[in-house]
Parts: C-alpha cells; sequence; structure tokens
C-alpha cells in the first residue's frame, strides 16, 4: 500500500517535470538538448515506475 | 527503497539542508562544484529556479538513484560496486548534458576542467547514494542538490549584492 503510493507519488512528480522540460526546451534555444535530456530521462522513470519493475 | 516517503519529512527537510549547506561549504572550500543545466540566458529567475530547484534535482536522483541504483544493486553483490557504477554514470552525464564536453573532448586546455567537473559529480553521485541509502528516501539527497544547485546559480549573486 505505501509502495503504491509511494509509486504515485514519483510518477504524479515526473509527469509535471517532463512537461515543464518539454516547455523550457521549447522557448529557451539554449536549454533545448538539456531539457530534452531531462524529459527524456523523466519518461524513462515514468514507464520504469508504471511498471513497477525496480520497486 | 521508498522514493518520495513523506512520513517523517521535516526531518528529511532538514538533513536535505545539511546536506546542501555541507556541499556549499565544500565548494566555499574550492574542493566542489556541479556542472548545471544552461540557464544563463533565461530572461525570468523563475525559469532559472524551475531548473536548477526542481527539475534538475528530481529526474537526476530518481533516474541515478531511484532506478540506476536500485537495479545496480540487485546486479552487483557489493553496494560498493553499484555506488561507484551510478556515480561514474551520473558524472559522464553531468558533462555530457551539461558541459559539451561531446564538442570540447580535444581541447586539452579544458583537461583539468572538465576533471573536475567529472570528480565532482561523481563524488556528488556516491555520497548521494549513500544519504538515500541510510534514510530508504529519496528526499534528502532531492534537496541536498537542489540546494547546491541554488547557490552554485544564485548564492554568490545574492551575496555580492
Amino acid at each position: 500500500m505505501a509502495i503504491n503510493k509511494d509509486r504515485k507519488r514519483v510518477v504524479s512528480l515526473i509527469i509535471i517535470a517532463i512537461f515543464i522540460s518539454f516547455f523550457l526546451s521549447i522557448n529557451s534555444a539554449e536549454f533545448r538538448i538539456a531539457g530534452l535530456i531531462l524529459a527524456g530521462l523523466g519518461i524513462f522513470c515514468w514507464l520504469v515506475y508504471k511498471r513497477g519493475s525496480v520497486i | 527503497m521508498t522514493l518520495i516517503g513523506i512520513d517523517n519529512l521535516k526531518g528529511d527537510l532538514i538533513r536535505g539542508l545539511a546536506f546542501g549547506i555541507s556541499l556549499i561549504l565544500a565548494n566555499i572550500l574550492g574542493v566542489f562544484s556541479l556542472a548545471l543545466p544552461p540557464v544563463a540566458s533565461f530572461t525570468t529567475d523563475i525559469g532559472i529556479l524551475l531548473v536548477v530547484i526542481f527539475l534538475a534535482p528530481i529526474i537526476e536522483e530518481v533516474t541515478f538513484r531511484g532506478v540506476l541504483y536500485s537495479y545496480l544493486r540487485n546486479v552487483f553483490k557489493s553496494k560498493t560496486t553499484a555506488r561507484l557504477t551510478q556515480a561514474g554514470v551520473f558524472g559522464i552525464f553531468h558533462l555530457v548534458a551539461y558541459s559539451g564536453i561531446l564538442l570540447e573532448a580535444f581541447d586539452t586546455s579544458s583537461v583539468l576542467v572538465v576533471g573536475g567537473a567529472f570528480l565532482s559529480a561523481v563524488i556528488f553521485g556516491f555520497v548521494a547514494s549513500i544519504i538515500a541509502d541510510r534514510y530508504n528516501n529519496l528526499i534528502v539527497p532531492i534537496i541536498g542538490h537542489a540546494v547546491i544547485n541554488f547557490w552554485l546559480v544564485k548564492g554568490l549573486l545574492v551575496i555580492v549584492a
């Protein structure tokens, strides 16, 4: 039960972070590559925790 | 590992601040720094704070300490090997994603700078994995990461002003 709540918290935070990364990477040329990399990492984490294959 | 456990939030926040302040002291002594996302051209402080305090610490800690370290702990028998491996990947990520190392790979004048940035990220990754293990929570390293990032971007400016 606690792990499910933890997973929901992590996934929620990560989804918010992915959206902000994409938004900022669109609006800032300098942050474009780093923003896309961060968003990519976020999507990777999201998929991993959604599957529940780590915790 | 519980990643974002909130059972002892107040204590974790204090520990995270203490971790961040110890990193700041190391930075003042000149033995530690971290490569940061390129935020110099952002026009608003909110954009800088979003990246430095929110995005980078959360995504990096969940990826490297949450996913990668948890996976490597099961792969390697030794915790130290798992910690060193994820810290190495964390260091390489900082160089590749934030420092433009791929473009400067053959510029010998930047070897010391690049080496220092890499070593700092490796040390941070190693210590953060120990702390994440010790408190069974990622909040402490996330707060510490946010504090040192904030210091590196804005802290000096505040003091100078």
